[in-house]
């Protein structure tokens, strides 16, 4: 940049010149004649003709530099320099401190020659400003700008490459956020209706109110005030709810479309109305326990909600459309334009029916209730079902819940204790291995007992229910054994079996599997293991008269009801299928084919002595004037912790079959710890109510007396 | 002087130009023709949209193409000394007219902005024209910056100043910061001192800093830009919406036509950011050959001004090639979110007559700049040497261009003519 002045010793001073002051790069760069060559072309001549005279003029192989061509310049496109006018003084040269003269005997101290060379080199390093008015043109700076376009076109192509590479798939998806529109329709969930076409759950629109305080225009006070009263909450409540974050408070759930019309109307801003299905079951808590709930996702959480979630659950397919950002819907290239009407109209108007009936299930959730009122009872379950089909007519459980408010329910509740708790039958299952026994000719029906009130097998006394005080009856038939519910009297014809045979019996009634009901969380009953059961002869003995195994209350309706239909193991259900909205069936549920376990023969002669514990035997409460009623009762004990019976804690049950003409319903009430009482006791008289209902509602015409 | 005599070869002799010269006739004709197709496509579905007519601005574009390229030509044939002579009164009427834009009522104003005059009923954006002029003007002051009096110097320096301050009052930062950041480089290429040169930067960061700390538009801008995520349907939606668009074109592209956010969701799609439709249309490696097609063209330009043996020719190559090629790296800086989002257009590319006009002027500077530098007789011969060629080949130009270079006339310098 800046050049000093003179230059008294040109092998000092070689930076202060390059030839390309020479070069073509300078404006000013005419040399020819001295007195009108440019200053510092006429310095760089100086500098190197002083360099020429340095060199050894002898030594012939030293070339000089061709100075004569640099002289001429062709290239000049200005005028030289002695164009400028007189009048105009080139500009003043800044004087610059000369360097003092080089000694030419440098001081012998070292720190002297040291000290010198620092003021030498301080001075040659002082920064001087430079003249603005000086000017150096050359082509490094051309190259400097290119460099500069040439390093932001590399910047932008690694950025290019970034974007269109490295975070395309992202962009991509955002892109595609943008450019569609998502609709997802509401679509409601199908109804469940009964037997009858009475209307289980339906799905109705709902709107969770949301706020987002940091988008409040109005003060938060003002707005709570607004609120209060439409959303039906206090304002220091919502108050309280505001001071909890910034953004997406939840205020209140399920609100109906007129209470989110008033909200809307309110026209604030920060409050968000967010649209959602709702389910709503008109009849409340009476089938709580088949129906289930759904959450607040629409997404079934117990019950024929959970297990049919898929059926329930229409698939709405997203409806997409590409978008202008002003909201304009484009048309969309592949799609026809009849699709999209058709697309957006298309619903099917399917219902899952159920084979439960709401006014029977009614009546059998009243005698619940009245039993567990009367008997302080802990829980209590009844089941009507239809024997021919396998199709459950009432299936309810007390306590239960009001599905619209699962929330508040007691979680306990939620357990289908008719499907998924096991107990042990007790004498309610005494008449499926009389069944056995006469249908593997073991007995004959006129065959007689004797019943001493106990027995003693192998290390246990079985005795008779109330033994010692009502002694042994002696010679007893078979009828007489299941009227009078002889323990004895059933170990003498399960004695009949061979061991094997006997766990075979138990074997293909279903013990240790499951019913196969189309409701979840079912439990398996649960028997002896078959080489437990060979080697216990303590355990064929109670198992003949229910003890020492354990089923759900579901699966004795289900062993009940080979009775009841002429000995086929069917499988019981609460679905019927989706039908049409003209009632029409559209989709059954696959049902295993029935197994047979008994002839007719046999559960006629069966269901005949289970007549006789109404007519004069335990259930006398069951009777019902004008028909003709089989039944059977049971009283077992529970057992506790540590597999020990515990005393007092009983379970009641009574098992009916109507009409015992023509057998077709096995109704079966049980009563879990009730406070005292008996099976014919405690679970007859409910039963009782029942069968009263199912008589009426089914118009089942009365009997001709026996 | 007879300039005009030059004319005559408008349509003749084209193929005796210097190499550089045709070679860089034919990137701009190709830059054109490629730009006004991507414009076809950016522009058809909001033209459609809002005249009516697809064609819309295609049409309109195609008239300022014509004249553009009239004037590209005109511009080549014709000596660079003339234009270098006009360039000082040019720069003080483009001031005049830009000033006063700023009288109320005088401007044409869109969205807030004062940038255009009505010239009957076609709206002509004074400071895009005024970029070519700045080329000249400065290319004529810096080449012969040593020999100027104090005077001259502060003459230029003034003129530039109010250009740009008149510019940033419209306001416009974006064109003001390309012609400070243009003017800055051409400055570099004469050699003023770094000194000085890194002062002005730092003075115009500064002036930039001050500006943007005093619009709040300008200020929201940069924040955006910083992180246009935070904000995508606020102030960050410009950009959001182009890098989408970018990164949804991936390697290949959605092929000529096919963009999707062209179709509304990008804004000013035929303008500003008419990069994005064309990046999402052509992928990365359609991007990466544009901007190969705007570096090769920027290469040869700067070949010319290392070629050439006059400094003010030189300066008015790297003038033009600083201005095209450094608005076409800004426009796409500002569409990749590598710079804050400003309204630039992309030259040959978007809609704007002025701006193709602008383009189309620079262009035919760098076009001319290109000839003479491949001139080897100087437009002024000291000596007689002007008829007899210097033994080198003649490249197109015809005797009446070189004719009255010698004459003691024309060899004053142009700076002392036409600087106060």
């Amino acid at each position: 940049m800046d050049r000093p002045e003179s230059q008294s010793n040109p092998f000092e001073s070689t930076p202060d010149f390059d030839l390309s002051d020479l070069g073509t790069s300078d404006p000013d760069g005419n040399m020819s004649a001295p007195d009108n060559g440019s200053r510092r072309s006429r310095q760089t001549l100086e500098k190197l003709e002083a360099l020429g005279n340095a060199l050894p003029e002898d030594g012939s192989t030293v070339t000089r530099l061709p100075l004569q061509p640099f002289d001429t310049n062709p290239y000049r496109d200005h005028p030289p320099r002695n164009t400028r006018p007189s009048n105009v003084t080139p500009f003043p040269r800044r004087d610059r401190p000369k360097p003092p003269e080089r000694t030419t005997t440098s001081p012998s101290n070292p720190v002297e020659r040291l000290k010198n060379l620092s003021t030498e080199a301080l001075r040659a390093l002082r920064w001087q400003w430079p003249d603005p008015r000086s000017i150096s043109p050359s082509r490094m700076r051309v190259l400097m700008v290119g460099m500069i376009l040439f390093g932001g076109t590399g910047l932008l192509s690694w950025r290019l490459f970034t974007l269109q590479v490295l975070q395309a798939a992202e962009l991509q998806a955002k892109a595609k956020g943008y450019q569609e529109l998502t609709i997802t329709p509401f679509v409601p969930r199908r109804s469940i209706v009964d037997h009858r076409g009475t209307v289980l759950a339906l799905d109705r629109r709902a709107y969770t109110l949301y706020a987002h305080p940091s988008l409040f225009k109005e003060r938060p006070g003002d707005i709570a005030e607004k609120l209060a009263p439409v959303v039906d909450m206090s304002t220091d409540e919502l108050m309280r709810i505001f001071a909890k974050g910034k953004t997406g408070l939840r205020l209140r759930n399920r609100l109906s479309e007129d209470t989110a019309s008033r909200v809307r109307s309110l026209n604030t801003d920060g409050l968000e109305l967010v649209q959602q299905a709702s389910r709503v079951y008109p009849q409340q808590e009476l089938m709580a326990d088949v129906l289930g709930y759904t959450d607040l996702d629409s997404k079934g959480q117990a019950g024929l909600e959970l297990r049919w979630q898929k059926l329930l659950q229409r698939k709405a397919d997203p409806l997409k459309f590409e978008r202008s950002s002003s909201g304009v819907i484009l048309a969309s290239p592949g799609q026809g334009d009849d699709d999209q009407p058709q697309q957006l109209t298309y619903l099917d108007d399917l219902k899952l029916k159920l084979t439960l009936d709401s006014r029977l299930q009614r009546a059998a959730r009243l005698a619940l209730d009245q039993t567990m009122d009367q008997y302080k009872a802990k829980k209590a379950t009844a089941i009507v079902m239809d024997a021919r089909t396998g199709a459950l007519r009432v299936l309810a459980n007390a306590p239960t819940y009001d599905p619209n408010r699962y929330f508040d329910a007691d979680v306990a509740n939620f357990r289908n204790w008719a499907v998924a708790d096991l107990y042990e039958p007790g004498s309610t299952f005494k008449p499926l291995v009389v069944a056995a026994a006469l249908e593997s000719k073991k007995i004959e029906p006129t065959e007689t007992f004797n019943d001493p009130g106990a027995i003693q097998i192998f290390d246990r006394l079985i005795k008779n229910y109330g033994y010692p005080r009502i002694p042994g009856r002696g010679t007893v038939s078979v009828e007489d054994i299941i009227q009078y519910s002889s323990n004895v009297g059933m170990v003498r014809i399960s004695q009949r079996f061979k061991p094997a045979e006997f766990y075979d019996w138990l074997q293909r009634m279903g013990l240790g599997d499951k019913s196969g009901v189309d409701l979840p969380f079912e439990t398996a009953s649960q028997v002896r293991s078959r080489a437990k059961f060979l080697r216990s002869p303590v355990d064929r003995a109670t198992n003949a008269f229910g003890q020492g195994f354990s089923v759900t209350p579901l699966q004795l309706v289900q062993m009940m009801g080979t009775l009841a239909n002429g000995g086929e193991l069917v499988t019981p259900h609460v679905v019927e299928g989706l039908m049409t909205d003209d009632n029409q069936p559209y989709w059954q549920p696959y049902r295993s084919q029935p197994t047979r376990l008994f002839s007719k023969i046999t559960t006629t002669q069966v269901v005949e002595m289970m007549e006789s514990v109404v007519q004069s035997g335990t259930a006398k409460a069951a009777q019902i004037p004008g028909y003709r009623i089989a039944g059977k009762t049971g009283t077992s004990q529970k057992i506790g912790s540590g597999g020990v019976y515990r005393k007092g804690a009983i379970i009641a049950s009574f098992v009916g079959i109507l009409p015992a003409s023509n057998p077709r319903y096995v109704v079966a009430v049980i009563v879990d710890e009730p406070q005292g009482g008996s099976g014919g006791k405690v679970a007859a008289p409910p039963a009782k109510m029942i069968m009263e209902t199912l008589i009426a509602l089914e118009r089942i015409p009365p009997d001709a007396k026996k | 002087m007879g300039w005009w005599r030059s004319l005559r070869q408008f349509r003749k002799n084209i193929k005796g130009w210097a190499a550089e010269a045709r070679v860089l006739r034919w990137l701009t004709l190709l830059w054109i023709v490629l730009g006004w197709a991507v414009l076809l496509s950016a522009s058809y579905a909001s033209a459609d949209l809002a005249y009516g007519d697809g064609l819309y601005y295609c049409k309109r574009q195609l008239i300022w193409i014509g004249i553009g390229l009239v004037l590209m030509q005109v511009i080549a044939v014709v000596p660079l000394r003339v234009w270098l002579r006009g360039a000082p009164w040019a720069v003080m009427c483009a001031l005049v007219v830009l000033w006063g834009l700023l009288i109320p009522g005088v401007g044409y104003e869109v969205n807030g902005a004062v940038r255009w005059v009505l010239v009957g009923s076609v709206p002509i954006q004074p400071s895009e024209l005024l970029k070519p002029m700045l080329v000249l003007h400065s290319a004529m002051a810096l080449g012969q910056w040593d020999r100027l009096r104090d005077r001259q110097r502060w003459f230029w320096l003034g003129s530039v100043a109010i250009a740009l301050i008149g510019i940033l009052l419209q306001p416009n930062l974006s064109t003001a910061s390309l012609c400070g950041i243009s003017l800055w480089l051409v400055s570099l290429a004469a050699g003023l001192p770094l000194t000085y040169l890194w002062g002005t930067a730092l003075g115009g960061g500064l002036l930039a800093v001050i500006s943007i700390s005093l619009r709040s538009y300008q200020q929201r801008r940069i924040i955006a830009f910083l992180n246009p995520w935070a904000d995508p349907q606020g102030n960050g939606y410009q950009l959001v919406q182009s890098l989408m668009a970018i990164g949804s074109g991936g390697v290949w592209g959605t092929g000529f036509g096919l963009s999707k956010q062209k179709l509304a969701n990008l804004p000013i799609q035929y303008t500003d950011f008419i990069f994005s439709v064309y990046a999402e249309e052509f992928g990365l490696v359609g991007s990466l050959l544009l901007l190969g097609l705007i570096a090769v063209y920027g290469g040869v330009g700067l070949w010319v001004a290392v070629k050439t043996q006059s400094v003010t020719v030189r300066l008015v190559a790297t003038g033009s090639v600083v201005f095209l090629v450094g608005q076409s790296l800004l426009n796409v800086g500002v569409a990749t979110g590598g710079l804050p989002t400003t309204g630039l257009p992309l030259p040959f590319f978007s809609y704007g007559g002025s701006s193709m006009l602008a383009s189309c002027i620079l262009a035919g500077l760098l076009t001319r700049a290109a000839r003479e530098s491949a001139a080897p007789v100087a437009t002024f011969p000291r000596q007689s040497g002007g008829s007899k060629n210097n033994g080198f080949k003649n490249n197109g130009f015809k005797n009446s261009d070189i004719k009255n270079n010698g004459s003691k006339k024309a060899s004053q310098s142009a700076a002392r003519q036409f600087f106060p």
